[in-house]
């Protein structure tokens, strides 16, 4: 008898398959995997976006030696007179030479969860925000001999390999540890698997200190941090899609010095007004966020809704859209010491939410059976 | 999403077992295996052949786990030096389709353990004509080699793989429709 090799060889690759995790859609781990991918993708479409309008921008170059007639615009390779860094200004020319070391990690708060900090430039994603900004938690573990002076951390805001947006805050020439962050900043006693690290702070008041997990499990210190959607050139929010984000340093002239990432991030649709086919019966005056709407279930007098939206930020959303319509109080504090953030202190809110006329609505994030994100909305009959 | 991304994930997820047992077979190595399917999608979609249909994609993208396989070669030419080092199993027992359970991972263990002593382009060459299908010549064109060559990269590959597995079935009596090529003659040691 004799060996069938067509056949054997694809016994062998069932069975290597078969006991590979990659793709299998019955796991978390395929989602991981994808946006890794992704973010790999996008990543080397930046760079070849780049290279290609580079190539094209030294043609454009040696042709306007004797055809000065011709434009200068090299778009999408960005603004070629920006400086490195600033609004339209193309991410090839931010520094990253070994004069320009820069330790940065980034990650963001998700939906509710931990939030958790990602190595840079590992290509992990910062998740989906509907709103004019993304909660990021951040640690700056490295910096350039930037000189003396003020120095400000910058998030670039990027697409197609031009920077569309910034965000900059001051930042500490002078280091701290993740121990004196603990006990000064925290109070917590040091976890075993926290590493201490020198980490640089955020100066500015409300970058809260917090402890982060990593994505190899470690954790480490870092701080809140608001990237903004805003498009530098003053045309109102960045329109949705996905966008890839720097870290960079700028020193007290405003020079970019060294760079991290990118980190990918999908800015998504927040229009207003979508209608869902609610039950009859259901309050017509409760704003509920735009998305599919999955459930609409009634429990005696009161009703549950879940309605699937993808922004991280989708639960801040939803309880601002109710917190618009929430009935007010006389002062700060003053309702079950529940309180909304600014400008909404005197929205009334408590353990079951805002206050609406007849109902108190509280929004959740959640996620759906398929693992769609949601957001889950309890209404609960007030006299 | 955007359409390239859909076509990734739908791809990765109906797919992506499919795409590691094909570079497995290559690679002889899992993990290697995987990593190998990743720069190929990622290779593959960063040049925008990834917005098809997903047939369409993993097409491409299995030409790209070949590519990038064989262009490591050289990487893995030390590996000739220290074949002779690997432990060779007796041949094991034949068997078919309809084999148990214990025959079947026996000959699996034995095909894997003699495809790891080809050199990679012999062994790229028995995946594509006894894997894949593909005629000499479609083997040829996809490693950009000569038909002579591929000739020649069959013939001795099948030669070491019978050497540890006994007779090979099948490898003469591809469907004539796929042939345009007069199919490899194993040459046998006298």
């Amino acid at each position: 008898m004799s060996t069938r090799l067509d056949l054997a060889l694809q016994e062998l690759a069932d069975a290597a398959g078969a006991t590979s995790g990659f793709g299998d859609p019955d796991t978390s781990t395929t989602v991981q995997t994808v946006a890794r991918l992704t973010a790999r993708v996008r990543r080397r479409r930046t760079v070849r976006g780049a290279g290609t309008a580079a190539v094209a921008a030294s043609a454009a170059g040696a042709v306007a030696l004797v055809a000065p007639q011709l434009t200068r615009d090299v778009s999408p390779a960005g603004d070629p007179d920006a400086a490195p860094g600033t609004c339209r200004s193309s991410v090839t020319k931010l520094p990253s030479g070994p004069r320009d070391p820069l330790g940065v990690e980034l990650g963001h708060r998700a939906g509710g969860g931990v939030p958790v900090v990602a190595p840079a430039g590992a290509g992990e994603d910062l998740g989906t925000w509907q709103g004019r900004s993304a909660d990021l938690v951040v640690n700056v573990s490295q910096i350039p001999d930037a000189g003396v002076g003020a120095t400000r951390l910058r998030f670039l805001v990027t697409q197609e390999g031009v920077v569309k947006g910034l965000t900059q805050g001051p930042l500490s020439v002078t280091p701290t540890s993740t121990d004196e962050v603990l006990r000064t900043h925290l109070a917590t006693p040091a976890p075993a698997t926290t590493e201490d690290l020198p980490v640089y702070p955020l100066e500015d008041a409300g970058h809260r200190w917090q402890i982060a997990e990593t994505s190899t499990g470690v954790q480490r210190v870092a701080q809140s941090a608001a990237l903004g959607f805003t498009a530098c050139d003053g045309t109102g929010k960045l329109p949705s899609g996905t966008y890839q984000v720097y870290a960079t340093i700028a020193d007290s002239v405003g020079t970019a010095r060294g760079s991290a990432g990118p980190w990918d991030v999908e800015i998504a649709q927040d229009d207003e007004a979508t209608s869902h086919d609610l039950p009859d019966g259901f309050p017509a005056d409760v704003p509920l966020i735009p998305g599919r709407l999955v459930s609409a279930d009634q429990h005696g007098s009161g009703w549950t809704v879940e309605i699937a939206t993808p922004g991280n930020d989708r639960a801040t959303i939803a309880t601002t859209m109710l917190a618009h319509e929430g009935l007010r109080g006389s002062g700060v504090g003053d309702w079950d010491g529940y309180v909304l953030p600014a400008p909404f202190t005197n929205v009334l809110f408590s353990g079951a939410g805002v206050e609406l006329p007849g109902w108190a609505v509280l929004a959740a994030a959640s996620r759906t059976a398929d693992g769609e994100p949601s957001v889950v909305y309890t209404l609960t009959r007030r006299p | 999403m955007t359409a390239w991304q859909d076509a990734l994930d739908e791809l990765v997820r109906t797919r992506g077992r499919a795409l590691v047992g094909y570079a497995y077979l290559l690679t002889g190595d899992s993990r290697e295996a995987e990593d190998l399917v990743q720069d190929a999608l990622v290779r593959t979609f960063t040049r925008g052949r990834g917005t098809r249909e997903v047939a369409s994609a993993e097409a491409y993208v299995r030409r790209a786990i070949l590519t990038t396989y064989v262009d490591g070669f050289r990487r893995r030419r030390h590996w000739a030096t220290i074949r002779h080092l690997a432990a060779v199993p007796e041949p094991s027992p034949p068997d078919g389709p309809h084999a148990g359970p214990e025959p079947v991972v026996t000959t699996r263990l034995a095909v894997q353990q003699a495809l790891a002593l080809l050199p990679p382009r012999e062994r790229a060459c028995i995946v594509l004509r006894h894997f894949e299908d593909m005629t000499v010549a479609q083997v040829a064109d996809a490693l950009s080699l000569s038909i002579g060559t591929v000739k020649r990269y069959l013939s001795d590959a099948t030669r070491t793989l019978e050497t540890h597995l006994g007779d090979l079935a099948g490898v003469d009596d591809a469907p004539a429709h796929l042939t345009d090529e007069v199919l490899v003659t194993v040459r046998r040691s006298r």
